[in-house]
């Protein structure tokens, strides 16, 4: 029974955890411009995240580190500081978006600028960093992330064509009034947002962090391949709600308010204060993670104590300065002005090209028998893994001359 | 821990591994690349990579994209009034909805505004579309104002106009197509 609890928490988790600011505003965007028709890019990015967090959590129980600790010694420092600074710059733009995000969801719900939500938002992210207990973290903003389910229900409120959705989501061709080039643009960025790096890093890290051996790898697995295709399900919910709502009314999503135009447009205020609780959920519990994962990527690498849970944060002075420095960086880039949906739409196309820097390690520390044992890929997911490395350097390519060819999407 | 499990190796501490080999150094190449490419498109969408249109086709392009961005931000000021009026949302809400279609059509009218018509035959195209879309930021910003003023009557005569923009931007819309 308790065995059963934990699992179910954890599944719970995994889908709520599961979107942040660059899934929300992405699925919006494309479902009020596209339709469906990209909802097969979802599928792919979500069979890849699952394939490859099931790697990460592998190599973690197995090996008791984390994968970007093994990576550095495995490919060698010069291989690992490229990575790491990859990395590290990709994980830093999508932690200002979540902090934008973040911001922007308390200024739906009340109405003051962005602006002036900015630095409560890092201090709360700080403060939870900082003092919350590691599992109680995860299982707070994962559980309120359920509250984007709201989407789900305002779909089905909506009373869409569910034929001509499918008929749109099977389509794989641009709307006729849209160019195949922008189509793939955004497949691109959706592909970016659903396997963002920092997702995996902070994945196999709390796997440290929460002591995993290999009999956790079951529990993992299950939330990984429960949890993340159900998270994936919310997204194409959100997707659904923008092109039976939006797009028929000729919106394209630009700002946080209008993803949520669907939902109170189904369920008035009582689904307003759901979605805005949703997403301040999903974009403060991706902005811890990627401040984490930031914080675990440098100190993985220097080799430098680190974790919430593993020491103290006195014994990981380093660790929690790159974290404090990483947020104040963060911050003091939203506070430009910038607007923060075009900082997500830029984070998750660049996401996209730093892949496969963040896999392929992965993929070669998960077949080292000299970490692994007999626990290494399978064939059947080396077959698979290998594809989605060609894919990833696919889209790692074609990203920024795409971006440049269509102005980002315009 | 499994006895079939290996043994768990000690953490190295910045440790420096032996020269990589072939394949690591095509990660390593890889991973330059990458980086490289990363920095440069910082560098691109700090500049915001767009250019004036150099063209009548470039010109027609940059009209036909901003006549879509302006009905998408009228027909958002058209659902917020229509949510205000069936007390649907709460205050803030609308409002900050209002305010942010209403910066995004201002954005679009200066930077559209901006743009030097390549030939003479383009100025008509470049007043209608200048005034529909003054007219939708005026529109926008009369809902913004009665919103926050709790202005029902306000409202609606804002989404009546809104109603009106909106229609011609349709029609401007199908003429650039």
């Amino acid at each position: 029974m308790r065995i059963l609890l934990s699992v179910t928490l954890g599944i719970l988790t995994a889908i709520g955890g599961f979107l942040d600011i660059g899934d929300l505003v992405a699925a919006a965007v494309i479902g009020s411009r596209f339709g469906m028709s990209l909802a097969w890019v979802l599928v792919v990015g979500v069979t890849g995240m699952v394939l490859f967090s099931e790697m990460a959590a592998r190599v973690t129980a197995i090996s008791g580190r984390a994968v970007f600790d093994l990576v550095r010694e495995r490919l060698g420092a010069r291989a690992g500081l490229a990575n790491l600074l990859a990395s590290y710059i990709i994980t830093l733009l999508t932690m200002s978006a979540q902090i934008g995000g973040i911001a922007l969801a308390l200024e739906l719900a009340s109405s003051i600028h962005y602006l002036l939500w900015v630095p409560v938002a890092v201090f709360l992210v700080w403060v939870v960093i900082w003092r919350m207990p590691f599992g109680w973290m995860e299982k707070t903003y994962g559980l309120l992330g359920l509250a984007l389910v709201v989407f789900g229900v305002a779909l089905w409120r909506l009373g869409p064509d569910w034929g001509e959705l499918m008929s749109s989501a099977t389509r794989f061709s641009p709307p006729p009034d849209e160019e195949w080039s922008v189509w793939s643009y955004y497949a691109i960025a959706l592909f970016g947002a659903t396997m963002t790096p920092y997702s995996v890093l902070f994945f196999s890290s709390s796997g440290v962090e929460e002591k995993w051996t290999p009999r956790d790898l079951v529990t993992a697995r299950v939330n990984a391949f429960v949890g993340f295709p159900l998270g994936g399900l919310l997204a194409l919910a959100i997707m659904g709600c923008a092109a039976t709502w939006l797009m028929p009314a000729d919106i394209e999503v630009e700002d946080l308010g209008q993803v949520a135009l669907p939902v109170v447009a189904a369920l008035g205020k009582l689904g307003l204060v759901v979605v805005i609780v949703g997403f301040f959920a999903a974009t403060f519990g991706a902005g811890l993670e990627s401040a984490l994962a930031a914080g675990y990527s440098v100190a993985q690498y220097f080799g430098w104590p680190w974790g919430k849970t593993v020491v103290s944060p006195a014994g990981a002075p380093y660790f929690h300065v790159v974290i404090l420095l990483s947020l104040m960086a963060g911050t003091l880039f939203i506070l430009t002005g910038i607007d923060p949906i075009k900082v997500v739409e830029y984070s998750i196309v660049l996401s996209a090209v730093a892949l496969p820097l963040t896999y392929l390690p992965i993929f070669v520390v998960a077949n080292d028998r000299g970490y692994m044992g007999d626990r290494v890929n399978s064939r059947f997911t080396n077959i698979v893994g290998s594809f989605y490395l060609v894919l990833l350097l696919m889209v790692s390519i074609v990203a920024i001359p795409l971006m440049l060819y269509t102005k980002a999407g315009q | 821990m499994n006895a079939s499990d290996p043994p768990r190796p000690e953490r190295s501490r910045g440790a420096r591994g032996p020269r990589p080999a072939r394949g690591e150094r095509t990660v390593l190449a890889g991973a330059r690349t990458a980086l490289a490419g990363i920095l440069a498109a910082l560098v691109l969408a700090a500049t915001a990579c767009t250019a004036p249109p150099l063209n009548a086709d470039a010109y027609l392009h940059d009209a036909r994209q901003t006549t879509v961005d302006l009905l998408s931000a009228a027909r958002t000021g058209i659902l917020v009034a229509e949510l205000a009026e069936d007390d649907r949302a709460f205050q803030p809400y609308l409002e900050v909805s209002a305010k942010d279609v209403e910066e995004s059509a201002r954005s679009l009218t200066d930077t559209f505004g901006a743009l030097q018509p390549p030939t003479p035959e383009l100025d008509g195209l470049r007043d209608e579309l200048t005034d529909l879309s003054d007219a939708t930021v005026h529109d926008l910003s009369a809902l913004r104002i009665a919103l926050r003023r709790g202005n029902a009557d306000g409202v609606v005569e804002a989404s009546e106009k809104l109603h009106e923009t909106a229609s011609a931007l349709v029609d401007l819309r199908k003429e650039l197509r």
